[in-house]
């Protein structure tokens, strides 16, 4: 039993790194974030968590032999190095997704870290709604029966730009990818086949960096059920997160969750509330779980939940789901 | 206001439908109904005249107007026919299975000037009404993604789905039909993903059970199609129209509204299960409207055309499933 704190590093604090952070210190009382790396630092944050030690090279956290784990939330072009020289330091490793846009990549930090022998999860955080947590019991519970049919809405309530989209691996890479992980997630199987229709249609801009805004992408699954995963940048009325599966004797389905649950009935009809606004409001929970489930692991010394095998199946999933697209014809997926 | 005299041909579940709804229009006369297997009692009892053969209905000069409901496989034959003998014609979906001969079967038909309305229902429920008219009024924008799905509670019999065109003939030609309905484009292209995995005497006879069809639309929206043979719970038919300003989604209808709540949980009615009953007002709508059709020698709200163009697509999408590629709709003159 570990009974001491768990010291922890951070890597990259954007949103998500901040956020993370945040989990960590007001969830975890025996988890201690000793110290974050990163360009661009906020130190007014950093003094109000009372973070106790703050770098710009991110090799001081690396090398710090009292830190068991990093969290690394880096821009993801940076993943697969920071990976890699932690795990060399024998750093625990909790990787935001993707970890990188190539399987090469992926490859070669789990290759890194079974070398290094250390942990390795990897922020498929939606693996950890309990919504979603709820439909992939029923569904291995057998109460709805075979799976046929999976179907997924995955879309964002406003649009990033273009620019940061290329960057950010383009929709199958950046946005897409969670969907990959999803339907493997829920079925428990792989993916065989893929095809992807899609189109810019929100912002032209899209289209200009060879990237997309709307895409609907069909997979075919080794156990021979059928997928489809509908994904749009930008819906206006908010974060739209729902998944439904259909099988031989019902289905499940996983509803937006809404900041209240309140209904305005007047003469002009009756109002709910919109879904959640954005991924923070919404995976709140879910972001606290994957971090507690990455901790228990270090704790237990126990396989984490989403290891570096998801994110490479994921990441070839995106590579097919984006050929398809550009080929306009079903792509196989390798595995 | 002039009363217009009417024959039916097939009795079956539609076909009594169509006939019972017919007799409760004012200024209609449903003067014979035909069918080789007429339901005798069942004519009896609501008082109508029944024949065996379709011909004592084409050759009756007194009959204006024909409601076509037999087995698909007869409705060309039937078209031509009464197209010939003057009649106007309501005929059930699909008007066939090739392309080529509806397009020469069109061509009679507006050669004899007589109306052709197709049988696409759906288009008259209250509920896709209201979508169509929230899409044309700008409060969705501009339309990105249509996305239904249409499951049928059970699989039809057997003796049904042998000549019943395939699912995608029988089944998704109707959803093909909703999404040229709503967005007002054309299909440009088509992929399916399908799969036998509910009952594998469906797959013997070579169809499919279970379906998902992507499509391109002109205006360059996507649209989407899950089919199914079988949804346990019931007749489940949910159509979403996703657009530059926001999203509109009809839910399934249930016999009753009621929520159980116990400690086993909280328990609503299942969707209703049966297409009859949940398509009920569209079934008398259709009729209603080409009966005022005739009776005011407008157009009719489902043409010929709109007939065809389903049936090229639903071809389109199985050649899709065999050939495991998307494939383009490029004909469509007819």
């Amino acid at each position: 039993m570990h009974s001491k704190p768990i010291v922890a590093g951070l890597i990259g604090a954007g949103h998500i790194g901040k956020m993370h952070a945040e989990n960590i210190i007001f969830n975890f009382p025996d988890v201690l974030l000793k110290a974050v790396a990163g360009p661009n630092l906020d130190e007014n944050w950093i003094e109000t968590m009372g973070i106790p030690e703050h770098f710009l090279d991110e090799n001081v956290v690396i090398h710090d032999s009292e830190i068991e784990a990093v969290v690394i939330a880096a821009p993801s072009p940076a993943h697969v190095a920071l990976i890699k020289s932690s795990a060399k330091n024998g750093k625990h490793i909790f990787c935001e997704k993707p970890v990188a846009f190539e399987p090469e990549g992926v490859a070669e930090a789990i290759e890194a870290v079974e070398a290094a022998g250390v942990l390795f999860q990897v922020g498929f955080n939606r693996r950890f709604d309990p919504n979603f947590t709820r439909v992939r019991e029923i569904v291995q519970s057998g109460k709805i029966g075979k799976t046929h049919v999976i179907r997924i809405t995955n879309r964002d309530p406003k649009r990033p730009t273009a620019a940061y989209a290329s960057r950010s691996g383009g929709l199958f890479f950046d946005f897409c990818i969670h969907d990959f992980d999803m339907v493997r997630y829920i079925s428990g199987c792989e993916v065989e086949k893929v095809y992807s229709a899609g189109a810019a249609l929100i912002d032209p801009e899209f289209e200009k960096l060879g990237d997309i805004d709307t895409a609907l992408i069909t997979l075919q699954m080794t156990d021979g059920s059928l997928c489809i995963i509908d994904v749009s940048r930008e819906t206006n009325y908010g974060y739209d997160q729902q998944l439904e599966v259909f099988g031989s004797e019902g289905s499940i389905r996983a509803l937006n969750t809404t900041p209240t649950s309140t209904i305005l009935s007047t003469a002009e009809g009756v109002f709910t509330d919109k879904p959640h606004y954005s991924f923070v409001e919404r995976y709140k929970e879910a972001y606290v779980t994957e971090l507690r489930e990455f901790f228990s692991s270090i704790r237990n010394q126990t396989t984490p939940p989403v290891t570096g095998q998801d994110a490479l199946q994921a990441v070839k999933i995106a590579q097919a789901a984006e050929l398809s697209f550009k080929k306009n014809r079903p792509v196989k997926v390798e595995r | 206001m002039k009363n217009i005299t009417l024959g039916l041909i097939g009795t079956g579940r539609i076909g009594k439908l169509h006939a019972e709804n017919i007799l409760r229009i004012p200024g209609t006369h449903l003067k014979i109904i035909a069918d080789l297997k007429a339901d005798k009692a069942w004519a009896e009892n609501i008082g109508l005249n029944y024949a065996q053969s379709a011909d004592a209905i084409f050759s009756d000069n007194e009959i204006e107007a024909v409601i076509i409901c037999s087995p698909s496989a007869f409705h060309i034959e039937q078209i031509v026919k009464a197209a010939q003998a003057g009649k106007h014609i309501f005929c059930e979906k699909p008007i066939g299975f090739d392309p080529k001969t509806i397009a020469e079967t069109l061509k009679v038909v507006e050669l004899q000037g007589v109306k052709l309305q197709i049988g696409f229902n759906h288009r008259f429920d209250p509920d896709l009404v209201q979508l169509k008219e929230a899409i044309d009024s700008g409060v969705i924008g501009r339309s990105y993604l249509i996305r239904i799905t249409n499951l049928d509670p059970a699989p039809p019999p057997a003796e049904y789905l042998i000549t019943s065109g395939g699912l995608f003939l029988d089944t998704t030609i109707h959803d093909i039909d909703l999404i040229r309905f709503l967005s007002g484009s054309e299909v440009v292209e088509v992929y399916s993903a399908g799969a036998v995995l509910i009952d594998p005497s469906i797959g013997k006879g070579g169809d499919i059970d279970t379906a998902l069809t992507t499509l391109k639309l002109e205006n360059g929206a996507m649209a989407l199609i899950h089919n199914s043979r079988q949804a346990v719970y019931g007749f489940d038919q949910r159509v979403e129209v996703f657009g530059s300003n926001g999203s509109m989604s009809t839910e399934n209808r249930t016999r009753f509204q009621t929520v159980l709540k116990t400690s086993q949980g909280v328990i609503s009615d299942k969707p209703m299960d049966f297409f009859l009953e949940r398509y009920k007002e569209s079934y008398r709508i259709e009729i209603e409207e080409f009966i005022r059709v005739i009776r005011e020698d407008g157009q009719v709200p489902v043409t010929g055309r709109d007939g065809f163009i389903p049936v090229l697509i639903g071809l389109a999408a199985k050649q899709s499933l065999m050939e495991e590629r998307p494939v383009r709709i490029e004909n469509y003159s007819n």
